[in-house]
């Protein structure tokens, strides 16, 4: 029956049950969850003011029920947050019970008592801010359930108050206003300022700091409280109008209870009735109905409430969809956990094989995460191959450290005391073994340098996922790393072993090789050309006619037929060689030796040599010194070889050149081409193939899986978290999708919501054509 | 495109018809006269407290002109009625000796505006004249009620003083600025709180004992002096929600928060250069980030090294505008619209007025002034009301103050002042 309820809810006989304030409430309730973290700012109204402007009065009119502190000095000392929720009144089968709940309590309880809820409110005040009126910002939530309000959520804030007093600090205003601020700014919060009646509406305080937030004040409403006790002969018809400071949502005026009532304990019914009374008799406040008395402000808020909220929703939809998606996805990257033993060993075995997977992947080139900024993968290990091994072997000049002189020297060496008759064939050799070891070095290097590259992608794969495990992390790095250490022994055994084989067998019939009388006849050239413009040369050709060009080419191209056939080299080489007196140089003989030909090719060969001169030279002197008296310049013990070249020399040494850069060619050819797939056999495809099996030896066993499978605490707690605000957001997301946003689906959005929410929404069917009706309040 | 507003419809007259208003209308102070000094910055003063006394609506401005000019710069010194009586022989003198001399060369007379433009055209201000005001005030008095006389600056004060020693029983005459002496020759003066700076200790130490009584004001502030923090202004609430909804276009969608530079011009209090201007642009560079969009207005009286500084540093930067200078001047959105300010240390009105919207104001260049705007710019500083700009803020936290509110508060003091006279304003 109208007649017991206040009046509050009796002039607004049509409540605009709107699904939506229900919604915001229930949002509201949801982030208070995610405490301060919340980043999402929900529709709300706070209302603000100087202090004793009648704030609170104006809350507990709005609510019809006395609840909160009053008194003449501060009161509201802390942000009390209040939630008004319609309930279904008795004679729609609910209840008139009236009660609040606070959120700090746990469990909620519910207090039918009202002046309870304000001694809760006083004390939790108290509590953070002590008893001396100090003041802080940490809100106090409370909600009111009733059959008799509407459903609007308010935030009370302290009163500007200018004067400090007790415990406040002596910048108390500049505190309560940055306070307010924090609240105000936000553009989702709707602001009801209150100002007195009775004090300039230009120099309001609660309009003021309203301006700040809002400075056109499109979410502003105006309330102009005390209309009671203004100055005789002056009224607040033109405030109330906007004519002194417009304001897009208007103002609307009230008459609060004063100190005296309340002292009395006049009931804010009667109260209401004495608003009515009191505009009814004021003729200057005829026609301006719409915007006078509690009910009429309960009625504007919370129209004004409910479009606020409306086109603030899809924005805040988005905004709850993206925050949605960013926590699925963070959520997602700390992993599932399992406790029982055989999912975790299921777990490490699917991670191995994904690490190994992402491993073959990435070397194949076939990993999703490919970049394409820079080489990554198996790329490098082109890269290594083709730009680094191959190309820097490709510019080594075999000949370069050569000099004429070294290779003349060696032939003279290895013609022994006759002077040669036919190029040896001893130098060549000598040399090409000696460009060809120079290969290992960068072989051996090129395989470390994949295998470099094999650890570098092994930290790569799975970096994200192992985050979670570091003990596993660690293990599979100590295991992949051994690994291919043990890849890597093979693949420079196999490179060593190349090296040497080519050493050891000089194969002259290659049939890439210059051979012999291909080499004559272009060093022939070659010398001869050069020759020409050096007439200076020509005397000494004839001086020495045994050396004429003409005949030594004759013996040399004799002496290097041995292309056709082997033999016939051997013969026709042996006799020289045993005129030479020493043994022959059919290649048996040790790499010392050999070396030992070379002055000053390394330390030791060059002090050997010495050692073998020495005793010799000592004995013929001591031979001379007997048989006769004259007595010869002692030779220096260190002999070089005439400094001038004859024509004959200059061919020679051009000769051993060609053939050594022939030879050389095809053994650099044959390591670029053995040495990568050596590697390739030995090393990289092998830790492919064999990795997955090495895991599970290693890693798979049951005592370990536990250990490997440990996760930092951190992480625990952050996936904790991560999961209870994707709850927190998904159960938001819900929410809103209950409710309709597009214009045109609002009237069956009502018909859904008043279906699905029945027994939150009482009276929605009935109010829908009233919120039709009142489209002109579209902000 | 700005909102098409409606004239609001007729009201009913519902109110109670003026002659029923207590203590009949020869009581009820309804018009007031200003007189000004042509300076912007004192005349915006006097019509800031119009305002705020609610009679902008009826208010008369009068100015007293100074000679200008040729020898005048020289004559500041001398008081304004003399200074006017001797340009007028001397201009005589000029014309007749050119007149003997038959030249043709005018110099001094091309360059002397004459008062209030007068032989421009049309006079739109009248120059002050104390028996023209006296008359008014004594003619009208029982018909419109008394008449309040503002007046602003050095120049005005014999003015307003005579006009009060004349007709005493008929006006409430306010002076604005101190006056140096003789306080009470007016029935009241409103100064800022710094102008007594060098009655302070700190402050007599820097003036040797033998200048002391050169230096106002001479002795402490009486009674009928209302000490404000800074100057008058017209900015209130009221202003910013009408300049709010008058720049929403311009204002509404840009990204914020806004943060709004105004640039004063160096003084001799606070003097400064292209370095100043430096170290703000490389602050304002250093805090961008934390700005949704900045909006620099540059004074006509700025210099140009200054301003050269600021157009090379930020012209180009996509988040700062810089004001033309072509109208209209954005000055009042800025103010309503700004979610932060930072203001040059030179200008005590641009500070005011920023300090009264409540709203963060940083200072930059404070260390530049000495003397009395040094004292006040310390006084703001330790009411918290303003801020040094470092660089180093994040000019989207907002922090609050009480807002500066002189004006209104000057007003009330003049109203408990004209009610213990049995006076009343205009409601």
């Amino acid at each position: 029956s109208v007649d017991d309820l206040p009046p509050s809810s009796a002039s607004a006989v049509t409540p605009l049950g709107s699904s939506v304030i229900p919604i915001v409430n229930k949002l509201q309730d949801i982030f208070a969850q995610l405490g301060s973290q919340s980043t999402i700012a929900l529709p709300q109204v706070a209302v603000v003011g100087s202090q004793s402007s009648g704030k609170s009065s104006v809350l507990e009119a709005l609510v019809g029920r006395d609840f909160l502190p009053r008194g003449n000095d501060i009161c509201t000392r802390r942000p009390l947050r209040l939630q008004l929720v319609q309930t279904k009144p008795s004679s729609d089968g609910g209840s008139d019970e009236e009660w609040g709940e606070f959120l700090h309590h746990d469990p909620v309880r519910r207090i039918y008592d009202f002046s309870e809820i304000r001694r809760e409110i006083e004390a939790e005040t108290n509590r953070v801010s002590g008893e001396n009126k100090g003041v802080s910002d940490i809100p106090i939530g409370l909600k009111i359930f009733s059959p008799n309000v509407l459903d609007i959520s308010l935030v009370d804030l302290p009163g500007i108050t200018k004067v400090p007093v007790g415990d406040q600090p002596s910048d108390i205003e500049a505190r309560i206003r940055t306070m307010i601020l924090t609240y105000i700014k936000e553009p989702s919060c709707l602001i009801l300022a209150v100002s007195p009646a009775n004090t300039d509406l230009a120099n309001s305080d609660a309009l003021q700091i309203a301006g700040n937030a809002d400075p056109d004040g499109h979410r502003t409403i105006g309330v102009i409280t005390k209309l009671d006790i203004m100055d005789r002969g002056t009224d607040a018809r033109n405030h109330l109008l906007g004519k002194t400071i417009p304001l897009r949502l208007g103002y609307v005026g009230v008459v609060n209870r004063s100190q005296e009532d309340i002292l009395m304990n006049r009931s804010i019914k009667d109260a209401l009735v004495a608003e009515e009374k009191f505009f009814r008799s004021r003729p200057v406040y005829s026609g301006l109905t719409d915007r006078l008395g509690v009910p009429q402000l309960a009625k504007k808020l919370n129209q004004v409430l409910v479009q606020h909220i409306k086109a603030l929703l899809p924005s805040l939809k988005s905004r709850i969809n993206n925050a949605l998606f960013a926590t699925a996805k963070e959520y997602e990257s700390y992993g599932d956990i399992t406790e029982s033993r055989g999912g975790q060993g299921a777990l490490l075995l699917s991670f191995i094989t994904k690490y190994c997977e992402a491993y073959s992947s990435t070397l194949e080139g076939k990993s999703k995460e490919m970049s394409t900024s820079e080489l990554s993968g198996g790329a490098r290990i082109l890269y290594i191959f083709q730009s680094v091994f191959v190309k820097s072997l490709e510019e080594v000049d075999p000949c370069e450290d050569l000099t004429a002189d070294d290779i003349r020297t060696a032939i003279q060496n290895a013609t022994g005391p006759r002077s040669a008759l036919f190029v040896p064939d001893v130098p060549f050799e000598v040399l090409v073994r000696r460009q060809i070891s120079r290969l290992l070095d960068p072989s051996l290097q090129c395989a470390r340098f994949i295998f470099d590259e094999l650890v570098k992608i092994s930290h790569q794969c799975m970096m994200k996922e192992l985050q979670r495990f570091p003990v596993l992390q660690k293990r599979m790095d100590e295991v992949i790393g051994n690994f291919l250490r043990e890849g890597l022994e093979p693949s420079q055994a196999m490179i060593r072993d190349l090296i040497e084989m080519e050493m050891d067998y000089i194969n002259t019939s290659h049939p890439n090789f210059i051979g012999g009388t291909k080499a004559v006849e272009q060093a022939m050239q070659t010398v001869k050309s050069s020759r020409i413009p050096h007439p200076v040369a020509r005397p000494r050709d004839t001086v020495e006619p045994e050396r004429t060009a003409s005949s030594g080419s004759q013996i040399k191209t004799r002496s290097f037929l041995g292309r056709q056939a082997n033999g016939i080299i051997t013969d026709q080489a042996v006799p020289t060689a045993a005129d030479a007196e020493r043994p022959a140089p059919a290649g048996s003989t040790s790499w010392s030796g050999f070396s030992s030909i070379f002055r000053g090719s390394d330390g030791q060969a060059a002090a050997k040599n010495n050692l073998l001169n020495k005793p010799f030279s000592e004995t013929t002197q001591e031979v001379y010194q007997n048989l006769s008296t004259i007595y010869l310049k002692e030779p220096p013990t260190i002999l070089k070889s005439s400094e001038t070249h004859s024509e004959q020399e200059s061919v020679e040494i051009e000769i051993t050149k060609l053939l050594l850069k022939s030879y050389y060619d095809i053994v650099r050819k044959n390591v670029e081409d053995l040495v990568p797939k050596a590697i390739m056999h030995f090393l990289v495809n092998y830790t492919k193939r064999e990795l997955h099996n090495v895991f599970i030896e290693k890693l798979y066993r049951e005592n370990l899986i536990e250990e490997l499978l440990k996760e930092p605490d951190e992480l625990a707690i952050k996936r904790k978290r991560t999961q209870e605000t994707l709850r927190i957001l998904q159960q938001a997301n819900r929410t809103l999708d209950e409710l309709p946003l597009e214009a045109e689906s609002v009237e069956r959005g009502y018909k859904i919501g008043s279906e699905a929410k029945h027994e939150e929404l009482p009276g929605t069917r009935r109010s829908r054509t009233e919120t039709n009706g009142n489209g002109r309040l579209h902000m | 495109m700005r909102p098409i507003l409606l004239p609001d419809p007729p009201s009913l007259s519902t109110g109670v018809p003026d002659i029923f208003e207590q203590g009949g209308s020869h009581n009820v102070v309804r018009r007031a006269v200003v007189i000004g000094n042509g300076f912007p910055g004192s005349e915006n003063q006097c019509i800031g407290l119009v305002r705020a006394l609610g009679l902008s609506d009826n208010h008369l401005l009068y100015r007293v002109t100074r000679p200008k000019g040729g020898l005048n710069e020289w004559l500041h010194w001398l008081p304004v009625g003399f200074h006017k009586k001797l340009d007028f022989i001397l201009r005589h003198i000029y014309l007749y000796s050119r007149l003997m001399l038959g030249s043709k060369q005018s110099k001094y007379i091309s360059s002397v505006p004459s008062e209030n433009g007068g032989n421009v055209g049309l006079a739109s201000i009248l120059e002050a004249d104390v028996k023209g005001i006296v008359n008014l005030a004594r003619q009208t008095y029982e018909k419109d009620g008394p008449l309040i006389v503002i007046a602003c600056g050095r120049d005005t004060i014999s003015i307003a003083s005579s006009i009060r020693r004349l007709a005493s029983e008929n006006v409430f005459v306010v002076q604005i600025q101190h006056p140096r002496s003789h306080l009470n020759r007016f029935d009241m003066v409103i100064t800022p709180r710094h102008d007594y700076y060098p009655l302070t200790l700190e402050a007599q130490e820097q003036v040797p004992r033998f200048m002391r009584s050169w230096i106002t004001p001479r002795e402490p502030p009486q009674d009928h002096v209302v000490l404000t923090t800074g100057a008058l202004h017209q900015i209130d609430y009221a202003s910013l929600r009408k300049a709010a909804s008058a720049w929403h276009d311009e204002f509404a969608a840009l990204p914020k928060p806004l943060v709004v530079v105004n640039i004063g011009w160096p003084r001799s209090n606070c003097r400064y250069g292209a370095d100043l201007a430096k170290q703000l642009t490389d602050s304002l560079l250093n805090v961008l980030a934390t700005c949704g969009s900045v909006r620099i207005t540059l004074s006509y009286k700025t210099p140009a090294k200054v301003s050269r500084v600021i157009f090379k540093e930020l012209g180009d930067n996509p988040k700062v505008y810089i004001w033309n200078g072509q109208e209209p001047n954005p000055y009042m959105g800025h103010l309503a619209w700004g979610d932060a300010f930072v203001v040059t240390a030179d200008s005590v009105s641009l500070i005011s007025e920023a300090c009264s919207t409540g709203k963060p104001v940083y200072v930059v260049g404070a260390d530049h002034c000495k003397w009395k705007i040094a004292e006040f710019q310390k006084s703001l500083r330790e009411r918290g009301v303003v801020r040094s700009f470092t660089g180093f803020e994040d000019m989207s936290e907002s922090w609050s103050y009480p807002p500066l509110n002189d004006t209104a508060e000057a007003a009330t003091r003049i109203r408990r002042e004209l009610a213990a006279r049995g006076w009343s304003l205009r409601s």
